[in-house]
């Protein structure tokens, strides 16, 4: 489908004969769009990454940018793609400046756009200094903007906040949230942090293990995972059942003492114990059974 | 064509990337180093070097011929592997190569553009090296004085493809090198790599060893022939290996660097079979290249030449070492010469001499059907002689070091007396030397990669063996007396040397060691009481094979005839050999060989000659009847002449009042103008005497003189009192003069 810039069809990959690190991919980002890409560490996402960026070749062709096979269109298609593989790839004898023009160079942007980019991402006071005396942060972002400078449809980040204060990464998701809405550039951004996805992307991919186990939008992610399941160990609770108001769905007895119910959110459970509390509940334990977290969490294992 | 675009545009961005790295200003300093180096040690050696120079030549060319060697075989390959090393770890270090293939840059235009920025640094050190070198030499120049005969015109066309084949010479070690530092990530490993070949490759040239595929081998090679090829290719065919090489190397690494891992390179079928498709190629090519080549016959026998000279040359003849017999006579026209000979000539060396105001000479190897080119200088008197090309090309600039080509083990132990008790392991010596020498033998190769001819090679596979013989022989001399036992049998192992040769090979018959050889196997039989000489002509009579006979019996009839004492003695040896001899030719040769010495012989009367002396009078021998007259024949040129001449000046000083002997010296040269500049300086106690052209060569042929100096004592009624006297510097020159004297007071 032409509204997807990128797409995999059942994308294997394996390093060795046992394990696979990608296993069965079905990755569909829309363009436009800013994905994010959630795994634990060791999901596969950098070696996916990788692959979507050619750095490994897929002998599969089972990748899609552009709507064509990205194999065909290497190299030419880094003219439109920009990317962050792994930790940033800087001449650290060069200077700030002199690495964004390495870019230009081969990208042929003019080089009055340097100075532009090196003020987006607040480097220009440092831009003649060399990278190897810059900060973790500033080192981000000089690659931020090398991957920005020829103004590509698509970014593939991974990992971009990686190392920075939160400050740096307030700005970084600032600056991205930006671009993605003035230029429309596709942004696909990979993280092991929930909550930097929750706060930046529109649609989101989870991978663990190498299998996708979810993709959609942010809005169904909270719809299917935002909701909260807990169970309650309580004294009567048949007595309590039967006072529960009906807009608690999912109400179901586990056991003689144990009900268990879907909140729509975590936060509505100080108020709910406070209810039952107020119905005369005796309650000895209060367990949250399912939320994104914990749902997230029990991918690691 | 969007290859080449991707290309100029990493090039260029990989300019940028090598700021700071100081990359380029490394390679200009290794290419002005060793000029520096040169320049000092010249400047301040100049004195002690400065020697007398005859034959003209270029400035440049010379100094840079001594110059290139540490160049090519340690500075600038220790530079490639260097900024190789240098270059590749800018991406290595920095994760480079990821970002470079996240870019829009073809994976060859990568590849490519690194191996450019390795290249033009060759370029950068090789031009600062010749320029640099340029400067300081012309500036050395200046500031000494330098030799008027020597060319100091800066040799631009010859600098220029000297870069060019450097350059070309470098390709090699440069893509091994490049592809080693893209492929291992580590920085130490790939030096170690370069260096440790390097040393190696170093080593092995000190014992001998050359493997002319090896990368640095190709540079040294450069070095050693930087005047190029002998046949005016542009290329050595070391440089073109190298080119092979280049193009190989650069195709198979970068399909190792297309697929990263050596697995997928050499084990994925389709990437094995382009690898291998290449490296066959590229194998073939070199083996091509590697191949030596050897002449073919030509279908006539052709001598030519050309003389760069400040005379007009005419003539040269080309004369048999053996006999002295002229084989051809050469017209020059215009110092120029292109002769077919008639006659067949066996293969052997012989000599071309040309007549000009001094005679000058030169040897070559020629047989039947060759066809040989000289290029000849003779400027001031001086011959130089260059490259003879022509189908004996190889043969004729084969030069065996030494008897043994370098030390022998075996030569050391014979004459080390010590071994006398250990025979067994003499001969065990010998024999592994010599097998290993015979399998070496036709290993020689010219810049150009000719070999020589396999009829040369059979003859130097020959000479080797018998040059082993006649070290055992003198051992088993030896052994005679120490150890008789042993040699009841021959050694089995001296036994096979022995079957390689035949007594009676009359191809080797002027090789005075196979001489040598014959005489010893024949002579050994004989145990009567007689002498040498006796014995040798006795054995040689004994032969069937006429051709070789008759070469033997002559040679060995010549120098017995010289050294007889009387006439006696003369006549019984020219009657029992002189008519063995089958071969007219040299019979009447040998006939005339006994009838000059006989002439010569003690109380025969001395051949009168006229001269011209200091005044440019007459003065003939007779006028001087009535005393004794003893004469020194020398010439202007002849080195040894000028050692004789103060013994004979002292003696004929000595005798100055002493009114019944006069001295005097002939002098032979050509330039009448030369002779007399030298005469007029030397003691008037010594007559001065010049032959003219003709008188010359009477007087050559009636006392035969062969060679310069020569002494003659005549008595008083002008008859011989000795036709070939020892040096005067040998104190009995004296007593033999005195003794004459003093018998005739009484």
């Amino acid at each position: 489908m032409s509204e997807y810039i990128i797409q995999t069809k059942g994308l294997d990959f394996n390093f060795s004969k046992s394990k696979k690190a990608v296993d069965n991919l079905s990755l569909n980002v829309p363009k436009g769009s800013i994905y994010g890409f959630l795994g634990p560490n060791g999901a596969g996402k950098s070696t996916t990454m990788r692959l979507l960026t050619g750095i490994i070749p897929d002998d599969s062709d089972a990748i899609e940018i552009f709507g064509e096979s990205l194999q065909k269109q290497l190299p030419e298609i880094f003219n439109r793609l920009g990317c962050l593989v792994e930790s940033p790839a800087l001449y650290l004898h060069l200077s700030g400046y002199n690495n964004l023009k390495y870019i230009a160079k081969i990208r042929k942007v003019d080089t009055s756009r340097i100075d532009e980019m090196l003020k987006i991402v607040n480097l220009y006071d440092d831009r003649n200094r060399k990278v190897k005396q810059y900060s973790l942060g500033m080192k981000q972002r000089l690659a931020i903007a090398m991957a920005l400078l020829s103004s590509p449809e698509i970014l593939l980040l991974d990992e971009p906040v990686n190392g920075l204060d939160p400050n740096g990464i307030i700005e970084i998701r600032k600056l991205l949230m930006r671009i993605n809405q003035e230029l429309g550039t596709t942004i696909f951004v990979s993280s092991h942090l929930l909550s930097e996805i929750e706060k930046m992307c529109t649609h989101v991919g989870i991978i663990s293990k190498g299998k996708l186990r979810f993709e959609g939008t942010m809005r169904e992610l909270s719809q299917n995972f935002g909701q909260c399941k807990i169970t309650i160990s309580l004294k009567n609770s048949k007595e309590i059942l039967e006072k529960i108001p009906a807009e608690y769905n999912a109400i179901e007895i586990e056991a003689e003492s144990k009900i268990s119910l879907i909140l729509s959110d975590k936060e509505m459970i100080p108020d709910f114990t406070k209810k039952l509390i107020d119905f005369g509940a005796e309650i000895y334990e209060i367990k949250i059974q399912e939320g994104l977290e914990e749902w997230f969490m029990s991918l690691t294992q | 064509m969007s290859i080449l675009k991707n290309y100029t545009t990493a090039l260029r961005s990989e300019f940028i990337k090598k700021k700071g790295t100081g990359t380029y200003w490394l390679c200009f300093s290794f290419g002005i180093l060793v000029p520096i180096v040169y320049f000092i040690a010249s400047f301040f050696l100049w004195e002690d070097n400065k020697k007398p120079v005859n034959i003209p030549f270029n400035f440049y060319e010379k100094h840079i011929t001594e110059a290139l060697a540490s160049f090519q075989s340690f500075f600038f390959p220790l530079l490639i592997i260097i900024i190789a090393a240098k270059i590749t770890q800018i991406d290595h270090k920095n994760g480079g190569w990821q970002l470079m293939e996240t870019q829009p840059l073809s994976k060859f235009s990568i590849y490519l553009s690194k191996l450019s920025v390795l290249l033009i640094g060759n370029l950068i050190a090789i031009v600062s090296f010749l320029g640099s070198f340029v400067v300081l030499m012309l500036f050395l120049s200046l500031l000494k004085d330098v030799p008027e005969i020597v060319n100091t015109n800066i040799p631009f066309g010859f600098l220029a493809q000297l870069t060019i084949r450097i350059f070309a010479a470098s390709l090699f070690l440069s893509i091994v090198q490049f592809v080693i530092s893209v492929v291992f990530r580590s920085f130490i490993l790939p030096i170690l790599i370069g260096f440790f070949t390097m040393l190696g490759t170093l080593i092995l040239d000190g014992f001998q060893i050359y493997k002319v595929w090896n990368p640095f081998t190709i540079l040294n090679r450069t070095a050693s022939n930087p005047t190029g090829s002998q046949l005016d290719y542009f290329f050595l065919y070391t440089e073109k290996i190298s080119i092979i090489g280049f193009v190989m190397v650069t195709l198979i690494g970068f399909i190792w660097y297309q697929n990263k891992t050596f697995k997928r390179t050499f084990t994925k079928p389709k990437n094995l079979a382009k690898v291998l498709g290449i490296a066959v190629l590229g194998m073939l090519g070199m083996s091509y290249l590697l191949n030596p080549n050897i002449y073919e016959k030509h279908n006539r026998t052709v001598l030519s030449g050309t003389i760069e000279s400040d005379e007009n040359i005419s003539k040269a003849y080309l004369i048999d070492k053996f006999i002295n017999d002229t084989l051809a006579e050469i017209d020059i026209q215009d110092n120029k010469f292109h002769t077919v000979i008639k006659n067949e000539i066996p293969l052997e060396q012989y000599y071309v001499v040309f007549k000009a105001s001094n005679q000058f000479y030169t040897e070559i190897y020629m047989s039947t059907n060759d066809s040989t080119n000289m290029n000849i200088q003779y400027l001031n008197n001086v011959p130089n002689f260059k490259t003879t090309t022509g189908t004996r090309l190889a043969e004729n600039q084969y030069q065996p070091g030494g008897m043994f080509g370098g030390f022998s083990f075996a030569e050391f132990m014979i004459n080390d007396n010590s071994y006398l008790e250990r025979p067994e392991k003499v001969i065990n010596t010998i024999y592994e030397e010599w097998e290993e020498k015979i399998n070496e033998s036709d290993k020689f190769r010219t810049p150009d990669n000719y070999a020589p001819q396999a009829d040369f090679s059979e003859r130097n596979k020959k000479i080797t063996t018998i040059n082993y013989l006649n070290i055992w022989n003198s051992f088993e001399e030896k052994l005679k007396v120490v150890n008789p036992e042993i040699l009841k049998n021959t050694p089995e192992k001296i036994k096979e040397i022995k079957s390689s040769i035949s007594l009676e090979d009359s191809s080797l018959i002027t090789n005075e060691s196979y001489f040598n050889y014959v005489m010893y196997e024949y002579t050994k039989q004989d145990t009567t009481d007689t002498d040498q000489i006796t014995k040798r002509l006795h054995a040689i009579s004994k032969l069937e094979n006429k051709d070789f006979k008759d070469r033997l019996l002559f040679s060995s009839l010549k120098s017995s005839l010289k050294s007889a004492s009387d006439s006696d003695e003369r006549q019984k040896l020219i009657n029992t050999y002189g008519e063995q001899i089958s071969n007219p030719k040299l019979k009447s040769l040998a006939y005339n060989h006994f009838t000059t010495q006989e002439k010569l012989a003690k109380g025969n009367p001395a051949q009168d000659f006229v001269a011209q002396n200091l005044d440019g009078e007459d003065v003939r021998l007779s006028d001087f009847k009535g005393k004794y007259v003893v004469i020194d024949v020398w010439a202007t040129w002849c080195g040894p002449c000028k050692v004789e001449s103060p013994h004979f000046e002292r003696i004929a000083i000595k005798n100055k009042n002493n009114p019944d002997i006069v001295f005097m010296a002939v002098s032979i040269d050509k330039k009448k103008d030369d002779w007399y500049l030298q005469a007029k300086t030397k003691s008037e106690s010594v007559v001065q005497l010049h032959l003219s052209s003709k008188e010359e060569d009477t007087f050559s042929k009636a006392y035969d003189v062969e060679s310069i100096p020569r002494f003659i004592f005549i008595d008083k009624e002008g008859n011989f009192v000795n036709s070939s006297m020892i040096r005067p510097s040998q104190n009995y020159f004296e007593t033999i003069v005195n003794e004459e004297l003093n018998s005739e007071q009484k």
